[in-house]
């Protein structure tokens, strides 16, 4: 049985054991490996976000050790919050203390200038985010036609509505999402529960935190301890009346998941009934499904198999992602975990049945050593198969003090989707990604460049940016659509868009929120292989609610705007 | 699940006659080690008739130590009593009534008896390594850690001591050390078993599984059906592999450790989880139920008999177990949580007696008992110490009804 990484050193019989040393705050740095491409190399991700533009670092204390609410990090989010067919960038900051009421806001926002490259628009934009934040998702709430911005974190949640002339407005409060209190919001999405059109927003919350008890010890050495130590936060599902106005309803629709230390909130049509399910990865509890009956929700995650590891365990659950990966016409499940746990792969059976595959699949084993947050499915290679990326760092950052082989820094990791379900590890010695070793924690997709090919975008604890610019030279054709409802809410989060090619079939949703704190490009991106078929070509969307609509001969190589049938 | 000790079984018999042999060497006249070599050489049958005619320490310990041999750590505790009623100051005696204590999960008694070996003797490196082996037991790592490295340095070279400081370093995250302590082993001794296998399982811990396979096999070429070499083999084995083949030689590796030890319930989950991957639910669900009849307490075991039964389509049963399974599995987290503020505060008595409740319900009586002598020691007046020491008295039902476990032989 492997040994957990959280060690109680226990006094059940005799001696006592002793809080000391404040240890020194290591500045916090990052170490790129030079990059070059060998033959292995499926594609090639190269970071570009200084040279892009994207001056931003992430703050969360200058203290060592660090406690649980600092280490969770914060979300690096796209949108196009201008509709200007380029996507724009959110990056969330925590703060400088979080036993502080008000920080001094970090938080900004970056105008995509047209051209792939980015300016700060925060003074002008309307955000000044004080809490100490943590996660963000963007939906259209009041069907306006521009995407708002939900942002979570210790302290308190942000609703901004985003008011179309480049601004946004804090209105928080008149939409009526008033929090529990001590709520710690963490991973969030705009979802359509009922399927009225309206965006609702769900809101994973994490644990209880105790000030009087912000560190526990391994071996004498302090570190920031894990959530089993505190009690669990019921998640809040805030439906909205339109109006502008939301009423919490979460224990009445049954999605309070009172049990869970919520993080990673994914929405994803699991059992394809047109109705949106909610997956929430808990850590160190359960893992939840919220299957959706018609708007009413039950918790399956035991008895659909996601609730749990295959020995039984409750595992660390942070990210989460959601993706056909074995071209079997369903969304299998991911989920990244702690070190010395694998990143669960679940393979969708069907009837809400789920199997866990990760050491067959090939991401098992490799993962185990990596303790792993963010987590997307991309299709990296343009060949028309998800394959993963997955963000590392420990959350101890005095981890190499008791522990001689896990560090608090880590390289990410990537999966190369080789087809059949099955995935090979990318090392980042062949040049496919930097090497960089870093406290990865929110991890999105977007295509900030309109070239088709997918781009990575990666916020980490206490340290710059990154933005990984896909430049794999893909030959392939892409198809590139943005999704307007008319019926269904606008921003057609909740739609699942079916491509058919002779190459392969593929399928995708729009989804907000997602991975660890995620929040992607919310249009969709196929990727087609070189030489594929593109001559019957067909696109099958299921708009939110329920409207089906085919494209035959869709464009290819740039995006396209697709209006729901009025 | 409570770590009951059973890899000390053959080490403590070594270490008793290492003992025996050391105490009796060590001033005796010609004589007196040609009576003590007859007495040691008598069979239990030899000694017991002895010991009813001529009840001297030297022959009670010799049938102590005889016991202990046999497994019999009841009747082995008996004797070393007796022995200590005449010679309390024997500290080879204490020290295994200490290691009898221990290997009868007699936790609390084990830690007095070895205690008192060390006041007597402070420099006794055995009795170091065995409160090391206690500590491990009753979940103090890094204690272990501390009092098998003293014992090394008291008694290098002693091939058990740095088997078990190797395991000691893997369960406090120093898989390096562990290493070099196996390292250590088998350059004074070429063919421990223990040494590969803890090897092995370091290297398993650091997700090195060439190297952790290539241990185990060196394991059992030394012990071709060494049960433990043979389940953690398996264990490697089941998670690397991928295609059909890899499969049928992760069962053939399981199915000899489960015909090496047939009662040891780790080895028939882990060939349910095989036959479960290979998709013979059926095979699978008899395999559960049998680890789980065999240990009630494995919660691996539950979760997968859950996951069978819904996979042959018992539903209903499979939702009782689901139940049965999450319960346990939050009420783990709130034992975690316990231990985690009891070793922030030495004065938590409250949280001392929740734990042992806790401990009491998921049968790790050993733990709770040692909890509440301490509890009686140090806070005798808490007021919900009569209630706990009512509940330790209480018998244990098992957590899984037996319904859900009859079934066919796999």
């Amino acid at each position: 049985m492997r040994t957990s990484a959280l060690l109680g050193c226990l006094l059940l019989l005799l001696g006592t054991t002793s809080c000391n040393k404040n240890h020194a705050v290591a500045p916090p740095t990052t170490s790129t490996a030079p990059q070059t491409t060998s033959a292995d190399a499926p594609f090639k991700l190269v970071e570009v976000a200084e040279q892009k533009g994207l001056h931003f670092r992430h703050t969360a204390t200058s203290r060592s050790p660090i406690t649980i609410v600092e280490t969770m990090g914060s979300t690096a989010c796209f949108l196009d919050y201008d509709n200007d067919g380029w996507e724009d960038v959110l990056l969330v900051n925590a703060g400088q203390d979080f036993q502080n009421p008000k920080q001094t806001s970090g938080t900004k926002l970056f105008h995509n200038n047209g051209n792939g490259t980015f300016t700060d628009v925060t003074a002008e934009s309307g955000i000044v985010v004080e809490s100490f934040a943590t996660g963000a998702c963007v939906g259209d709430y009041d069907n306006d036609g521009y995407d708002d911005i939900l942002i979570t974190g210790f302290g308190r949640n942000y609703l901004y509505r985003n008011l179309g002339n480049g601004k946004f407005k804090d209105v928080t409060a008149e939409a009526g999402l008033q929090r529990r209190p001590n709520a710690w919001g963490i991973g969030c999405a705009f979802v359509d529960v009922n399927r009225d059109g309206l965006l609702d927003i769900f809101i994973g919350n994490y644990v209880v935190y105790d000030p009087h008890m912000p560190f526990c010890q391994t071996a004498n050495v302090k570190h920031g301890c894990t959530p089993n130590q505190y009690s669990t936060q019921a998640s809040e599902l805030y439906i909205n009346q339109g109006h502008g106005k939301f009423v919490e309803k979460a224990k009445e629709l049954g999605a309070e998941n009172k049990k869970g230390a919520s993080l990673g909130v994914l929405l994803c049509d699991f059992d394809n009934d047109g109705w949106v399910d909610i997956f929430i990865a808990d850590d160190g509890t359960p893992n939840t499904l919220l299957h959706n009956l018609h708007g009413k929700f039950e918790d399956i995650g035991q008895k659909s198999g996601v609730a749990y590891g295959e020995d039984g365990g409750m595992r660390a659950g942070m990210g989460t992602d959601a993706a056909d990966v074995d071209g079997d016409g369903k969304f299998d499940l991911t989920i990244t975990n702690f070190s010395n746990e694998v990143t669960t792969l679940y393979r969708n059976l069907g009837n809400m049945n789920f199997q866990e595959v990760s050491y067959p699949s090939g991401i098992g084993q490799p993962s185990l050593g990596k303790l792993k947050f963010g987590i997307v499915f991309a299709d990296l290679d343009g060949d028309g198969l998800p394959d993963i990326y997955q963000g590392n760092g420990h959350v101890h950052d005095t981890i190499e003090k008791f522990h001689d082989v896990d560090t608090f820094e880590e390289v990410d990791q990537v999966y190369h989707n080789i087809g059949n379900g099955k995935f090979k590890e990318v090392l980042p010695s062949t040049g496919a990604f930097p090497g960089t070793r870093s406290v990865t924690r929110s991890i999105s997709t977007g295509d900030f460049n309109n070239d088709g090919k997918i781009d990575i975008l990666i916020n980490s604890l206490n340290r710059p940016v990154r933005l990984l610019e896909n430049q794999t030279p893909m030959k392939g054709h892409w198809i590139g659509l943005k999704l307007i409802g008319t019926k269904s809410n606008r921003s057609a989060i909740g739609a699942r868009v079916e491509l058919k090619a002779s190459s392969g079939n593929q399928m995708k949703e729009v989804r907000s929120g997602g991975s660890y704190i995620g929040q992607n490009d919310l249009r969709v991106l196929f990727n087609l292989p070189e030489n594929a078929d593109t001559s019957h070509l067909v696109i099958n969307i299921r708009w939110p609610n329920g409207t089906q609509q085919t494209i035959s001969k869709p464009t290819l190589d740039k995006y396209s705007k697709v209006e729901e049938p009025r | 699940m409570e770590n009951r000790p059973t890899n000390l079984k053959r080490l403590v018999v070594l270490l008793v006659l290492a003992v025996v042999v050391a105490g009796s060497i060590a001033g005796k006249n010609a004589w007196q080690t040609k009576q003590e070599a007859r007495i040691r050489s008598m069979g239990i049958t030899e000694l017991e008739a002895l010991a009813k005619k001529q009840p001297a320490s030297n022959v009670l310990y010799a049938l102590g130590l005889a016991y202990a041999q046999e497994g019999k750590y009841t009747l082995a505790i008996k004797q070393f009593l007796a022995v200590l009623d005449k010679e309390p100051t024997r500290a080879d005696v204490l020290n295994d009534l200490g290691v009898s204590y221990l290997l009868e999960s007699r936790y609390y008694e084990s830690l007095v008896a070895l205690q008192g070996a060390l006041q007597i003797k402070p420099n006794f490196g055995a009795a170091y390594a065995n409160m090391g082996r206690l500590h491990i037991a009753t979940k103090m790592p890094f204690t272990a850690v501390k009092e098998l490295e003293k014992a090394d340095s008291l008694e290098p070279k002693k091939v058990t001591t740095l088997c078990d400081l190797g395991q000691a370093y893997q369960r406090t995250l120093n898989y390096k050390l562990a290493l070099t302590a196996y390292q250590r082993a088998l350059e004074i001794d070429k063919q421990s078993l223990q040494a590969y296998i803890g090897t092995g399982q370091a290297y398993y811990a650091m997700t090195q599984y060439d190297k952790a396979e290539e241990h185990l096999k060196q394991a059992l070429a030394i012990s071709p059906t060494d049960s433990n070499a043979l389940l953690a083999l398996g264990r490697v084995q089941l998670e690397r592999a991928v295609t059909p083949t890899d499969l049928a030689n992760t069962q053939a590796t399981l199915e000899k450790a489960v015909r090496a030890d047939q009662d040891e319930p780790e080895s028939w989950y882990m060939l349910g989880r095989l036959r479960s991957r290979q998709g013979r639910h059926k095979e699978a669900l008899e395999m559960q139920k049998r680890a789980l009849r065999m240990g009630a307490g494995h919660t691996g075991a539950l979760y997968q008999l859950e996951r069978c039964l819904r996979a042959v389509g018992q539903n209903t049963e499979a939702d009782r177990v689901a139940k049965i399974h999450e319960k346990r599995k939050l009420h783990d987290r709130k034992e975690l949580q316990l231990e985690e503020q009891i070793s922030h505060n030495n004065d938590d008595w409250d949280s001392r007696v929740e734990l042992a409740k806790l401990y009491i319900e998921s049968g790790k009586h050993s733990l709770a008992v040692l909890l509440c002598k301490r509890i009686q020691e140090e806070k005798p007046d808490h007021p919900q110490l009569p209630q706990l020491l009512q509940l330790l008295n209480t018998p244990a039902t098992s957590p899984v009804p037996s319904t859900l476990l009859t079934g066919n032989k796999p």
